[in-house]
C-alpha cells in the first residue's frame, strides 16, 4: 500500500484518465449509431417520398385522365369512382385515336388494377386510394 | 534554510546522495539535519516492516530534548547502544568509552514532537514533483474526456433525436420506422407490378402485327393476361408468346385464338 499522497494521487489521476477513455469510446460509439440512424433515416424518408410522389397522386388522376381525353379528343369517356378504384371507359371508332389513349395512360403512374381492350372499347380501373 | 544546509554540511561530510532538514528552534536559530534517506529506508525493510507500517519517522535529536532536559547528563542505552547529550546534541558513545552506569530507556514511553522527517517512500524513478505533474496532465486529460463525453451523450441522446424527429415531422414520415419501412415496401411491390404490366403490354404490343398475328381483344386483370388473335396460326402465337411469357391456356375459337397467360 502507498503512503505517500503523491503516488496517491498519481494512481487515483491515471486510473481515472482510463476510465474517462474508456467512457469517451462507448460515447463514441453511442454518437456515431445515432449519426447513422439520422443518415438512415435520411435515406428512407427520400425513398419514401420519392415512391409516395410516383404512385399517390390520388388528388390528380381524375384530372389527368379529363386532360388526356380532351388532348385527344376522346368524347364518349365515362369515369366512375368506387371506394378505391376510378373506373373508366373509352368509346371509341377512331383506333388511332385508342392507341394514343392508352399510351398516355400507361405513360402515367397509374395504379392500373385492370385493362381491357377490345377494338372500340378501352375499360381501366385505376386505383387511386392506397 | 534547506538551500543552505548542503554548504554548511559541506565542510564536515561528504554531502552527495544527501537529503537535508532543518527546524526552527527560535527567531535566528534553527538545527540541521543532514541524512540519506535510502538507508533509512534500506534499514526499514531490513527490520522486515512494511512502509504502510511506518506513521512517521523522527529524529532522536529532537524527541529525547525533553528527556534530557529533565535527566541531563545521563547515559542512556538502546538496544545495546549508549547515548549522551554533549553541547546539546545526542551522541553515540563508542564502545571503547562506554559506561557502566547507565540507563535503560523505553523509547515506547517518549512523547513525540511535531518535529516528522520528510521521508519519500515513493519509487527512486519518479520523484515528487514529477507525479504532481504526471497526475496534473492526467487531470486536465480526464477533464477533456469528461468534457467530450458530455458532448457525444448531449448529441446522442437528445439533439440527433429531437432532429430525427423534426424532420420525419417535415417530411411527413410514419412515427415509426417499421410503418415507413411496410410502406416502401408495399409501394416497391406497387411499382413492380406495375413495370412488369407496362413491359408486357408493350411487347404484347410490339407482336401486334407479327408474322400476320393481329391482337383482337387484349385483358389484364389479376395477374392473368388474355390475348385474343384473329385467324391466327395457333402454332406461330404459341411460339411467338411462349419466348417471353408463361402460357396457361390456349384455346383456337371458332374465329380466332385466344391464350391465357399466367404473368
Amino acid at each position: 500500500m502507498i503512503k505517500n499522497i503523491h503516488m496517491k494521487l498519481l494512481i487515483f489521476s491515471s486510473l481515472l484518465c482510463l476510465i474517462s477513455v474508456f467512457v469517451l469510446q462507448q460515447s463514441k460509439t453511442a454518437l456515431n449509431v445515432q449519426a447513422e440512424k439520422y443518415n438512415n433515416t435520411i435515406v428512407i424518408a427520400e425513398e419514401y417520398t420519392r415512391l409516395k410522389n410516383l404512385w399517390d397522386e390520388s388528388k390528380d388522376i381524375h384530372q389527368k385522365l379529363t386532360n388526356i381525353s380532351k388532348r385527344l379528343n376522346v368524347k364518349n369517356i365515362t369515369i366512375k369512382k368506387t371506394k378505391k378504384l376510378l373506373k373508366i371507359t373509352v368509346q371509341e371508332s377512331s383506333l388511332v385515336k385508342m392507341d394514343s389513349f392508352i399510351n398516355r395512360v400507361l405513360n402515367e403512374s397509374f395504379i392500373i388494377e385492370s385493362l381491357s381492350i377490345t377494338k372500340n372499347k378501352v375499360q381501366l380501373e385505376i386505383r387511386y386510394k392506397q | 534554510m534547506i538551500k543552505t544546509l548542503p554548504a554548511l554540511f559541506e565542510e564536515f561530510i561528504n554531502t552527495s546522495g544527501l537529503n537535508y532538514h532543518a527546524i526552527k528552534l527560535s527567531k535566528n536559530k534553527f538545527l540541521g539535519f543532514a541524512f540519506n534517506e535510502q538507508e533509512i529506508i534500506d534499514m526499514i525493510k531490513k527490520s522486515g516492516l512494511e512502509n504502510s507500517q511506518i506513521v512517521n519517522i523522527y529524529f532522536a535529536q529532537t524527541e529525547l530534548q525533553e528527556y534530557y532536559k529533565q535527566n541531563q547528563n545521563s547515559v542512556i542505552s538502546i538496544k545495546n547502544k549508549q547515548y549522551t547529550l554533549i553541547d546539546n546534541i545526542i551522541v553515540q558513545i563508542p564502545k571503547s568509552l562506554q559506561s557502566t552506569q547507565i540507563e535503560n530507556l523505553d523509547i515506547s514511553i517518549i512523547a513525540l514532537s511535531k518535529y516528522k522527517i520528510p521521508i519519500n517512500f515513493s519509487s527512486k524513478y519518479i520523484s515528487i514533483g514529477s507525479s504532481y505533474i504526471l497526475s496534473g496532465v492526467f487531470l486536465l486529460f480526464t477533464l477533456f474526456n469528461i468534457t467530450q463525453i458530455s458532448y457525444n451523450y448531449y448529441n446522442s441522446l437528445n439533439n440527433i433525436p429531437t432532429k430525427i424527429k423534426q424532420f420525419k415531422r417535415s417530411v411527413n414520415l410514419p412515427t415509426t420506422m417499421l410503418q415507413t419501412k411496410s410502406i416502401i415496401k408495399s409501394m416497391e411491390n406497387i411499382s413492380y407490378k406495375q413495370k412488369r404490366l407496362r413491359e408486357t403490354l408493350a411487347k404484347i404490343f410490339s407482336l401486334k402485327y407479327q408474322a400476320g398475328v393481329y391482337l383482337l381483344n387484349c385483358s389484364i386483370k389479376n395477374k392473368q393476361l388474355t390475348l385474343e388473335y384473329v385467324n391466327g396460326d395457333i402454332n406461330k402465337i404459341k411460339i411467338l408468346l411462349s419466348k417471353s411469357y408463361k402460357i396457361s391456356k390456349i384455346v383456337k375459337l371458332k374465329n380466332s385464338v385466344r391464350v391465357e397467360i399466367k404473368l
